[in-house]
């Protein structure tokens, strides 16, 4: 199990850092869009010249990308952000730690919104089937598939046609206090519902089909001793996985529901710092959304291990 | 003996029917039908549109004016809505509607530029990009997902860390910076082909670039499933290669597969792209897509919803065509 983590955790770093530096040189490159040979100059080690000079390539020394790349390297691992350009210059960590502090709980309010509605009607409606079964299959899936900013506008002309209370906040008000955080986490938590009732129904419909299941209902079991000790059990190292990866997903935010709603988050950071021409916050931005997206995905992968009574003992 | 209709042979349909019956399927009938139908309109939309969508802006009826307004659809016989302004509340929008414009059928958007006009380039747009990266998506995802799941070892591991990899990155980030990166070399080329339709390849390859890792990701799991299918087992057992193998009885049962998972990301996939063209990044068409229109049009969805309205339903229905579509599809070639 140790062992397990610990694998997954020393592949998270090369996949760390290849992001990393992909963003790094797409934001080199993607600044300088005069020249169409922008991208050969930059990977031959040749000085890549900026666009205008309201760019200030902050990690270029002596011009050029690879030198650059390097003092970047180094930063990065002395947990050195840097200044944001667009913010006044204060410190890239204090800006994102504000961006995160929305985000962060705008995920977590979708994350129970999704895991208390979701998980519940999935596993229901696979065990009881019947309309149930159907109408949560199909209101899942349609609030699924369904994006974020669709769903907003549907429920934002909903409102004005329907409900005269106003109970959102549009766009996002700075004294608007709890009102702000409604409709975001709802439509996040929506989507996430449906993904994870979806996953939930086909887990338990898995489970239910065993062999053991029906085993333990001829055995006489309760009903209760069967859900729990059987049915639940098995189908949650599925659920887990999913879980946990959702909220990896969630607590990064949503950059379209993000930019659509004005909500003054990480996403929209990354955006407005895209079109400033940021570089410090867009690297920070994304080393920050990758590791929750890397660490939620692992955490998630070892719980579901954890939860599987088949490594119970050892085995792996 | 010999005049036995095909319908009953032992073990129920065979041959050629079993891959026309389930596209007579109700909704893949009807998602091909929409699908069909709209391609039609996109391939006229330069003879349907009574506007060039770039400059209808300038029709004298919104000259003079200090704010530049919407004009309400055909339905809507209001008149002269009131002005609308709030002082005591500093985020009211502040509008001025005009009457109904006879020669604006479905009114105008925020810039006075008539929306028939946008919605259909829009449309045009916005269903060749969105098909181009369904395929595209599809295409990639089988392919890495067929060689990754048949053999294993480090080929497999790689795609599973790039697929992983690539999921952890914010996907619009990366378009942003992809499309500023690749748009300069592709303008350069592709500059003077077909006015609207240039950009679409490029924004089509922009998009696939992350849209591709759960489609091959689900392939992938699909694949290690069949490896153990007994017809696989029999075709091995009398010397079938692999590629043969791979070609005739696994590849289709994952393309139905790949091809649900990648239109199911097309309506976020169009979204993405009309974030891009609202942040104004890469190589856009002139008359915008139906994803740009809905940005632009969403600070108004509180006072004028229709207007934000027109181009989602356009873009659900959209989606509602190609799930359909790729679902037939599936149905098709994987008869279960």
């Amino acid at each position: 199990m140790l062992a397990y983590a610990f694998r997954r955790l020393l592949w998270a770093v090369p996949t760390l850092w290849v992001v990393v530096t992909l963003t790094y040189f797409g934001v080199n490159v993607a600044f300088v869009q005069t020249r169409h040979d922008a991208l050969q100059l930059a990977l031959s080690g040749a000085e890549v010249p900026a666009a205008d000079e309201n760019y200030l390539p902050i990690y270029l020394v002596d011009g050029s990308l690879r030198d650059g790349y390097l003092f970047f390297l180094k930063d990065l691992v002395r947990l050195r952000w840097g200044e944001s350009v667009t913010h006044q210059f204060r410190p890239v960590a204090e800006v994102v730690r504000e961006g995160f502090a929305v985000t962060g709980r705008i995920g977590l309010l979708a994350f129970a919104l999704a895991a208390g509605l979701g998980l519940p009607f999935g596993a229901l409606a696979a065990r009881r089937g019947g309309w149930l079964d159907r109408s949560v299959s199909w209101g899942a899936t349609l609030a699924y598939g369904v994006p974020g900013p669709v769903t907003i506008i549907l429920m934002l002309t909903l409102s004005v046609y329907l409900i005269p209370v106003r109970l959102f906040s549009v766009p996002w008000d700075a004294d608007g206090g709890w009102r702000n955080y409604v409709l975001p986490s709802l439509v996040l938590g929506l989507g996430a519902g449906g993904y994870l009732a979806l996953v939930a129904r086909a887990a338990v419909l898995d489970v239910l089909g065993q062999d053991y299941v029906r085993t333990a209902h001829a055995k006489g079991l309760r009903e209760r001793t069967v859900v729990w000790r059987h049915i639940v059990r098995n189908a949650l190292p599925t659920i887990l996985a999913a879980t946990g990866r959702t909220l990896g997903v969630l607590l990064a935010g949503s950059l379209l529901v993000e930019y659509a709603y004005y909500v003054p988050g990480t996403g929209r950071l990354l955006l407005d710092a895209f079109t400033a021409r940021d570089s410090q916050l867009i690297l920070a931005g994304v080393c920050l959304y990758t590791s929750l997206i890397l660490a939620a995905n692992i955490a998630a992968d070892v719980a579901a291990r954890l939860a599987d009574p088949r490594t119970r003992s050892g085995e792996r | 003996m010999a005049d036995v209709p095909a319908e009953r042979t032992v073990g129920g349909v065979s041959g050629r029917r079993a891959y026309v019956m389930p596209l007579k399927n109700r909704s893949t009938l009807l998602g091909g039908v929409v699908i069909l139908a709209m391609a039609l309109v996109s391939v006229l939309a330069p003879r349907l549109a009574p506007f060039d969508p770039a400059t209808s802006g300038d029709s004298p009826v919104f000259q003079g004016r200090s704010s530049v307004p919407h004009s309400p659809p055909f339905w809507d016989k209001s008149g002269n809505a009131p002005y609308v302004e709030d002082p005591a509340d500093p985020f009211a929008i502040y509008f001025r509607s005009l009457p109904f414009q006879p020669e604006h059928v479905l009114g105008t958007d925020g810039q006075a530029r008539d929306m028939l006009s946008l919605l259909l380039y829009g449309l045009r747009f916005s269903l060749s990009v969105g098909l181009m990266t369904v395929a595209l998506v599809a295409v990639v995802g089988v392919a890495l997902g067929l060689t990754a799941g048949w053999r294993g070892g480090l080929w497999d591991d790689l795609v599973v860390w790039a697929s992983d990899a690539a999921e952890s990155v914010p996907a619009l980030l990366a378009y942003a910076l992809f499309a500023s990166a690749v748009s300069g070399p592709v303008a350069g080329r592709l500059g003077s082909v077909g006015l609207d339709l240039a950009p679409a390849p490029a924004t089509a390859l922009v998009l696939s670039f992350v849209a591709w890792a759960p489609v091959a990701r689900l392939v992938r799991a699909r694949v290690i499933e069949l490896r153990h299918a007994e017809w696989v087992f029999a075709a091995r057992s009398i010397g079938a290669r692999a590629p043969r193998i791979l070609l005739r009885h696994i590849l289709p049962y994952t393309v139905g597969t790949a091809l649900v998972a990648s239109s199911s990301q097309l309506p976020v996939l169009l979204l993405a792209d009309g974030l891009l063209g609202a942040i104004g990044v890469g190589y856009r068409p002139r008359s915008g897509s139906l994803g740009e229109l809905i940005f632009r049009e969403f600070k108004y969805a509180l006072d004028e919803p229709v207007f934000v309205l027109m181009p989602t339903a356009l873009l659900l229905l959209m989606a509602f065509g190609t799930a359909a579509l790729a679902d037939g599809v599936r149905r098709a070639l994987a008869p279960q």
